[in-house]
């Protein structure tokens, strides 16, 4: 279905805009729910996914699977299920969740993911505006929190608990309703039906529902299909440990199951160094963080062995080797370096990934040019792309043989790029959102013209490569991809009355944290109550009784926002802001990048602890 | 410590009459209780991350005014009683380049789009090339994108900073008298609807 011709990228002036290929389009009849079943159908007996068992792995055929999804769906239609309802799903990254997403699709429904992370609140109000029928929840915890805000969902008529055999309850409900029903259902699916509400944190208020249709993310999976899979041989296998509730994880899936891939579910993040060579893929979709972390942990063991200096020189020369072979050619001096140092230290680096690993995506936040080329220079080839939940979510990418690390990529096919007038990226193409759910004025605020507006700043070089250069929202990204608004974090922690200023920090960073100054006349009144009359500001900044104070307005502010969102750590200033070290603008505007510069080694030392 | 600005008033087009004058120590208590008043969007809008409210250390920096690198008009109502401060508009010389300063202009919420922030903004401008200064910078949120599109459209150049920041350079016209006759007048007028 993929018109396969030759990428006619273009681009005018290095600014302009850029086309990709040629994409056919898809029928109307086309769906998410049809790869699923075409895996079961072509290739019964082969494994769809695989879950963890003891030492190792265990299989699940695309034939189980596919036949567990029609009873879940039937459990679904005895629920009550009916065509275009919304389901929502909350939980972590494990089998049942795509279980669940292709019987909610299947009984003619749409999955509206929460993240795992996700407070009382956000749930409450992604399940209500969404007006979910159903909400599946991991564990009792999570129905816990649910039950909590229950009045506040007036939709929702029922909480199923995974942990609590959800899928048995469904399998048995399904008794009541005749398996064609399921088909019946299936045969219905649109290409332009929504297939899942997807929520998103703008830069005030409340998280705004992204609506994608069943043609969104099956014409993205095959917008990607063009561009890297001719690098694809036919027996990948692959890996799934980042949220399903994010779009790349969710796209990744899709991608997957298209090229009936194995994909293998993580415990969880925490045991990717033991479970990568237990699995074995071959294709990962990650964030930097994964990368980070890796070459991080890799250098760390090297310096404990007293091999910090091999290491150094060892990644050195991968980068340059890389930087050659892109350029050209590489010297035959570098080649022998090269080979030397795979065999002292790229393989260990690589069985770290579990020795398969060749191919990997990178979105949700910049990879930097430095580690793509390191990656590439031991063996793992890291093509990073660029898009939005919006947009399903890739809009450009790098790819074999259109490959330049620090820009983000090309087009993919049928996607036209455009950079505004005041430099913001405008995206058009089949895997464009056509707008929020129940928000028609953020939806008219997000096109000009029928083009879509990132938000972020770029440039096209003149080969149609797509570099990022800023964001237009008040967005922190952090490490794994997270969007964080810091405005409505520091609005909650200044109403605090100890606190004066309070910037928070997490752009590329593992999780977030915040900076914070007090209030000079409230910290006084402090001092007097707890008995510190003669402490400094800097002896006060480390005492517990304060740091319990601040941790309360640290607590208040978290409440609104999911884990993944929270500040988890914060140092108290010892000074204020000031004008002199540039941190406030003349006019006494703040500048949080260069409050972070200023304090680089409290916050580092905030994310080595 | 150039002299301060000469009080003058100036009648908007609804026929409202205020006073521009010279911000002085005394407004140091209106300026406290007419922060607190501002929307949180005009607070973030003027201060990025923004504090509830003006502490004793800010307000020392806001005051302190010398006129010359450091300037700074208050708008009031002429005809209130007690003339009620209702913008403020300012500027501050960069320590590195003194022919390049930061400029800044806030009105109260309910009087905005009447057209004060223009008459402060022309004051201001003219009190700086008269001053020496050929260049206005300002870091300018991209949501405050009005008066971003105006900035472009009179050669402005609006690069991206921080998330949710721009950091725009306009260059002031050659004269004074030249200023009505100059798009840059016309920004002026835009910043007002925003």
């Amino acid at each position: 279905m993929v018109n396969d011709m030759e990428p006619n990228q273009t681009s005018e002036a290095g600014s302009g805009s850029a086309v990709g290929p040629a994409l056919a389009p898809l029928p109307d009849t086309a769906h998410l729910v049809e790869p699923f079943a075409a895996f079961a159908d072509e290739a019964p007996d082969r494994p769809i996914f695989a879950v963890r068992d003891g030492d190792g792995f265990a299989d699940v055929t695309a034939s189980d699977f596919f036949a567990r999804v029609r009873r879940v769906a039937r459990g679904l239609i005895a629920a009550g299920v009916q065509p275009g309802d919304r389901v929502a799903l909350m939980a972590g990254t494990r089998l049942e969740w795509v279980l669940f997403d292709v019987a909610i699709l299947a009984a003619g429904g749409v999955t509206v993911p929460i993240y795992d992370t996700s407070s009382a609140e956000q749930i409450q109000w992604i399940v209500s505006d969404s007006g979910a029928v159903l909400l599946v929840v991991e564990n009792e915890q999570m129905a816990a929190e649910a039950r909590s805000v229950a009045a506040d969902m007036p939709d929702c008529r029922e909480v199923l608990v995974i942990d609590d055999d959800a899928v048995g309850e469904l399998e048995r409900r399904a008794a009541d309703v005749a398996d064609a029903a399921v088909d019946e259902r299936v045969a219905a699916i649109r290409s332009d039906d929504l297939a899942t509400v997807i929520y998103t944190s703008g830069t005030t208020g409340r998280p705004k529902g992204c609506v994608l249709t069943h043609r969104n993310l099956r014409i993205n999976v095959a917008q990607s299909g063009v561009a890297v899979g001719p690098a694809l041989q036919p027996d990948e296998s692959g890996m799934l440990f980042l949220p399903l509730a994010h779009v790349l994880t969710k796209g990744y899936v899709l991608f997957a199951v298209e090229r009936k891939m194995r994909c293998a579910f993580a415990t969880d993040v925490t045991h990717l160094a033991e479970e990568f060579p237990l699995a074995r893929p071959t294709i990962i979709a990650a964030v930097p963080r994964i990368f980070e972390k890796v070459f991080e942990g890799a250098r760390r063991k090297a310096v404990d062995d007293g091999k910090g200096k091999i290491f150094d020189r060892a990644a050195d020369i991968a980068t340059e080797w890389s930087r050659q072979r892109t350029a050209g050619s590489v010297s035959p001096k570098l080649k022998l370096q090269h080979w030397l140092f795979d065999k002292l230290v790229y393989r260990k680096i690589r069985s770290a990934f579990g020795g398969e690993l060749r191919f990997a995506f990178s979105g949700g936040g910049p990879l930097g040019e430095r580690l793509t080329h390191f990656f590439a220079g031991i063996g793992l080839d890291v093509y990073e792309g660029y898009g939005l939940t919006e947009t399903s979510p890739t809009l450009t990418i790098n790819a074999p043989g259109a490959w330049k690390p620090g820009t983000v990529g090309r087009p993919v096919a049928g996607t036209e790029i455009r950079i505004a007038e005041d430099g913001e990226i405008l995206a058009r193409g089949p895997q464009v959102f056509s707008g929020y759910w129940n928000n028609d004025a953020a939806t008219t605020e997000t096109f000009v013209d029928g083009w879509f507006r990132t938000g972020d700043v770029g440039e096209l070089d003149t080969e149609g490569y797509l570099r990022i250069t800023g964001r237009k929202k008040e967005l922190i990204v952090t490490a794994a991809g997270k969007n964080v608004a810091p405005a409505p974090l520091e609005d909650r922690l200044r109403a605090d009355p100890l606190v004066s200023q309070a910037i928070v920090i997490g752009e590329g960073r593992p999780f977030v944290s915040a900076l914070i100054t007090l209030d000079e006349v409230a910290l006084d009144r402090w001092r007097e109550e707890h008995g510190r009359g003669d402490a400094s500001l800097a002896e006060l900044v480390d005492d517990a009784d304060l740091r319990a104070d601040v941790q309360r307005a640290v607590d208040a502010a978290n409440g609104s926002v999911s884990r993944a969102e929270s500040i988890r750590e914060f140092v108290i200033l010892p000074t204020d802001l000031s004008i002199e070290a540039d941190e406030l603008t003349p006019t006494l505007k703040v500048r949080r990048g260069v409050v972070e510069k200023s304090y680089a080694s409290a916050i580092d030392s905030i994310y080595t602890r | 410590m150039a002299p301060p600005p000469e009080p003058r008033e100036h009648v908007l087009a609804d026929g409202t009459r205020i006073v521009v004058r010279a911000l002085l120590p005394e407004d140091r208590d209106e300026l406290r209780e007419r922060y607190v008043e501002l929307s949180p969007r005009s607070r973030r809008l003027r201060f990025v991350s923004a504090p509830v409210q003006l502490s004793e250390r800010l307000l020392d920096h806001l005051l302190d005014v010398d006129f010359d690198a450091r300037y700074a008009i208050v708008a009031r109502l002429a005809d209130e009683p007690g003339t009620p401060g209702v913008g403020i508009a300012r500027y501050a010389r960069r320590a590195d380049d003194p022919s390049i300063a930061e400029a800044a202009v806030t009105v109260l919420d309910g009087y905005q789009g009447r057209g004060i922030g223009t008459i402060l903004l022309t004051r201001l401008v003219e009190a700086a090339r008269t001053a020496g200064i050929t260049t206005f910078v300002a870091d300018v949120m991209w949501e405050n994108h009005d008066l971003l599109g105006a900035l472009r459209n009179v050669g402005a150049t609006v690069v991206p900073e921080e998330p949710g920041i721009a950091a725009v350079r306009v260059d002031l016209p050659p004269t004074v008298e030249g200023l009505r006759e100059s798009p840059l007048y016309e920004v002026m007028r835009t910043v007002v609807a925003t």
